[in-house]
């Protein structure tokens, strides 16, 4: 059970009745929130139906695009999301694609902020929202609106990210072994620069990543130092 | 009193023209511009040499804010499709402002040594040099805005999660979506984004480049790692042309070091994936650099800024001048008058027999297959001096319409350094002539010559696109009229594409007819091949096929009648947007039965 003393620092919006203005992958539009759905970080309209179609590569998605007119939500490994009806589906399907319904709850995530917690574990267990950053004044999530549906039930009062954008750390990672460095370190890390230790095989890697990608990095047995922000960073 | 007429009249001026921006002799590079004073610098310059310079725009941002950038060239007007387009970008990302100041001083130096330097001068006439200092402008604005902004790496996207901001040089499309040096996390510096091209910065300025008549580079600053990057970026392994691309990099490092000392590396030491110079170079064969310019950091002290733009300059002048001017160079065939491209795709054939150099020749014509032969390379000098210790590297290969030297295929016969005087100089290579058949079986092979100096460069690895290279078939036994004949194709492009074969009727003679029958097996076509509409077959990376040739000869044709057939292609790979042809051909000589 979470801490719920802890959680409840954020005043909750509560049971929001009316139109919500909401923002999804740049597309705005109005919905009606009803009592029982919380609407701190924002739903999912449901005027359009989201299906997904199985891609090669950006290539042909891009070409589903041209050629076809349908627009990508998102392209996510070899799926290719996009809102559709029946026309856009039987088109597809003439060339040989098969739509398949997805649930945008599952799909598209948000960021929310949350209480700063006494530790991580209880999140972990109620779902797989990754945990960003933990700041001193709130932690940043990342999840899906179901994920973090489940969150709010379990108690947690979450806040919209609003103008206040999650700012990486500056890491420092010394790795033994000074080749494929991506492979080592993963994709989630900005690589800012790499440099020989004096007199050593070894490599420094320099680069800048959330606190997610940190506990990776550090589970795979990485010595991963954080460094000071750059200049004029408020978190 | 007449300096003060001249002020009130430049004051009038400004007033009249609607500027309120000063008009100067020169930029001050003791500072960071700010994102207004950059834009003000840029039409300063357009202004103050409108004879050669004029600004332009690619687009909006995801904001709204225009791409703009300088152009250079002597009818500035026009856009004149018989030169040759190079291009520089700068700032994809925000934080990187010493990659702007890098560009616009190139600008700067381009706009006021035309008239001053006679050799740059000439080769800036056979251009049209495009520079955007500025790719990413609201990211710039973002990092001006504030302090605590000034490391902003990302546009301005509003990714309706509670963050911002894709990573434009990790949204094209080439290879996008790998793991590699790329995330799917928004949040992430260096997210993707939702799908290839989905940001207007980056789609705005493939359709730039793609809508140029002939694009010869393009480089694109970025800043601090100290280090010249090239393809591939998306992975750990050597791109086609590997020998081309390394000369051009290592030209740079060492004429950046020649100025300040500076050593830039050749390795960033880990990959990104939707790059910028991996479309380039994947789809078009269009040599992209990226000069990580001077750090340390991303906000390295302004002091820096001037020593940091000496350095860089002088490599960029020599791609400018190995674009614009030629010097060394071998025909593609016996009109050909060193014109880059020397031949053009009509749709369905070249404009010339580009494969057929006359300066590429051997002792006994045909060579026999088996013995060895003394290979002859004739490299012209235009001058206007000796070029010392030019490099020639002539190769042989299986002969292929999708053919590029040096290709991961091709066999080096020899390579010599030597000093090429002005005029015409001939090399001689010997030649161990394969007795066997190539890949298809036939007596057939192509060979081609490669020359470099670090004064003029090839850029890229098509025959027809650069003046530096060469080719010449040679057959070593006649194709009788009922020899099964095959025109071969690899995919040298790591991209699936549709390959195109066609004969020249103009080398049939009169009554004769080639056939090029369909493939006995097709497969199912892949659903890019179904988009497109794709009527030809279609070859996956590195895939080969073997066309069937089938010719046809009227019965009074006398017995001993020898042909020389053109067949060419391409291979336009299955990708959105232009669909940019890559090929070659080979003439087949075709003896009617004795």
């Amino acid at each position: 059970m979470a801490d719920r003393s802890s959680q409840n620092r954020f005043p909750s919006s509560g049971f929001l009745i009316g139109f919500l203005a909401i923002s999804i992958l740049g597309v705005s539009t109005a919905v009606v929130v009803l009592p029982h759905q919380p609407a701190t970080f924002g739903t999912i309209p449901q005027t359009r139906r989201l299906f997904r179609v199985e891609v090669e590569d950006a290539d042909e998605a891009g070409l589903v695009q041209q050629q076809l007119k349908v627009k990508p939500e998102l392209v996510q490994g070899r799926y290719f999301y996009y809102y559709g009806d029946d026309n856009i589906n039987r088109l597809l399907t003439s060339y040989g694609y098969s739509p398949v319904v997805a649930d945008p709850e599952e799909v598209f995530t948000r960021i929310v902020r949350i209480a700063p917690q006494r530790d991580d574990a209880p999140l972990g267990k109620l779902g797989a929202a990754s945990l960003l950053l933990r700041e001193r004044d709130s932690w940043v999530l990342r999840g899906t609106v179901k994920q973090l549906r489940e969150l709010e039930r379990a108690g947690y009062v979450m806040k919209e990210q609003a103008h206040r954008e999650p700012v990486p750390r500056r890491i420092q990672i010394v790795l033994a072994q000074p080749f494929d460095v991506n492979n080592q370190i993963g994709g989630r890390v900005e690589i800012v620069g790499i440099r020989r230790v004096r007199g050593g095989r070894a490599i420094t890697v320099t680069g800048e990543a959330f606190d997610d990608a940190i506990k990776d990095l550090r589970a795979r047995g990485l010595k991963v130092e954080i460094l000071p922000d750059y200049p004029g960073v408020v978190r | 009193m007449k300096v003060l007429y001249r002020i009130l009249f430049l004051v009038a001026l400004g007033v009249a023209s609607g500027r309120v921006s000063e008009i100067r002799a020169s930029i001050d590079f003791s500072n960071f511009h700010t994102p207004t004073q950059m834009d003000n610098e840029l039409t300063n310059l357009a202004t103050t040499h409108a004879s050669i310079a004029q600004i332009f725009t690619i687009g909006n941002s995801v904001e709204g804010r225009p791409i703009r950038g300088l152009k250079i060239s002597n009818n500035v007007a026009i856009d004149d499709a018989t030169k040759g387009d190079v291009v520089f970008i700068a700032l994809q990302h925000a934080r990187e402002w010493i990659a702007a100041e890098m560009a616009l001083y190139l600008a700067e130096y381009l706009v006021t040594h035309y008239s001053t330097d006679p050799n740059l001068q000439a080769c800036m006439n056979n251009l049209q040099i495009w520079i955007i200092p500025v790719a990413n402008p609201d990211g710039y604005v973002y990092t001006a805005s504030d302090p605590s902004r000034r490391f902003w790496r990302k546009n301005r996207r509003n990714n309706g999660d509670g963050t911002f901001g894709v990573d434009i040089n990790r949204n094209f499309s080439y290879q996008w979506g790998l793991a590699s040096g790329s995330s799917g996390v928004t949040a992430d510096e260096t997210y993707r984004g939702p799908s290839a091209f989905s940001e207007p910065e980056a789609y705005h300025f493939r359709d730039f480049i793609q809508a140029r008549h002939n694009p010869r580079f393009l480089v694109s600053y970025h800043s601090a790692a100290e280090v010249i990057l090239r393809s591939w970026r998306y992975v750990d392994a050597p791109a086609p042309g590997e020998t081309t691309l390394g000369f051009v990099q290592q030209d740079m490092i060492n004429r950046i070091a020649a100025v300040h000392g500076q050593v830039y590396g050749t390795s960033i030491g880990y990959n990104s994936s939707g790059s910028t110079l991996d479309y380039f170079w994947g789809e078009m064969r269009m040599i992209a650099l990226t000069p990580e310019l001077r750090g340390p950091s991303f906000d390295p002290p302004p002091a820096q800024i001037i020593p940091n733009n000496e350095e860089n300059l002088p490599a960029a002048i020599s791609l400018i001048k190995d674009a614009g001017c030629r010097t060394l160079w071998i025909k593609d065939y016996s009109a050909d008058t060193g014109a880059e491209p020397s031949a053009v795709w009509l749709g369905d054939h070249w404009s010339h027999a580009f494969w057929t150099s006359p300066d590429i020749w051997t002792d006994t014509d045909p060579p026999v297959a088996g013995s060895t032969t003394v290979l002859h390379v004739r490299v012209h000098n235009d001058g206007p001096v000796t070029m010392h210790a030019s490099i020639v590297r002539a190769y042989y290969t299986d002969p292929r319409v999708s053919l590029e030297f040096p290709n991961p295929d091709s066999v080096l016969i020899g390579e010599q350094t030597t000093d090429l005087v002005l005029g015409d100089s001939t090399l001689n290579f010997s030649w161990h002539v394969p007795s066997g058949t190539n890949i298809w079986g036939e007596h057939h092979w192509c060979v081609g010559a490669v020359v470099s100096h670090p004064d003029d460069k090839p850029l890229t690895t098509q025959i027809q696109r650069t003046s530096n290279i060469g080719g010449h078939n040679f057959q070593t036994v006649d194709a009788e009229a009922a020899t099964k004949l095959f025109v071969g194709v690899t995919n040298f492009l790591s991209l699936p594409a549709e390959v195109v074969v066609r004969v020249d009727p103009k080398s049939l003679p009169p009554g004769w007819r080639v056939e090029l029958p369909p493939l006995a097996e097709r497969r199912k076509l892949s659903r890019k091949a179904l988009l497109l509409h794709v009527q030809n077959n279609v070859l996956e990376p590195g895939e080969n096929l073997a066309q069937p040739v089938r010719i046809i000869i009227p019965p009074n044709v006398p017995r001993g009648f020898v042909a020389d057939i053109d067949i060419s292609g391409v291979l336009l790979p299955l990708v959105p947007g232009e669909r940019v042809p890559v090929g070659n051909g080979y003439t087949f000589r075709v003896t009617t039965r004795k």
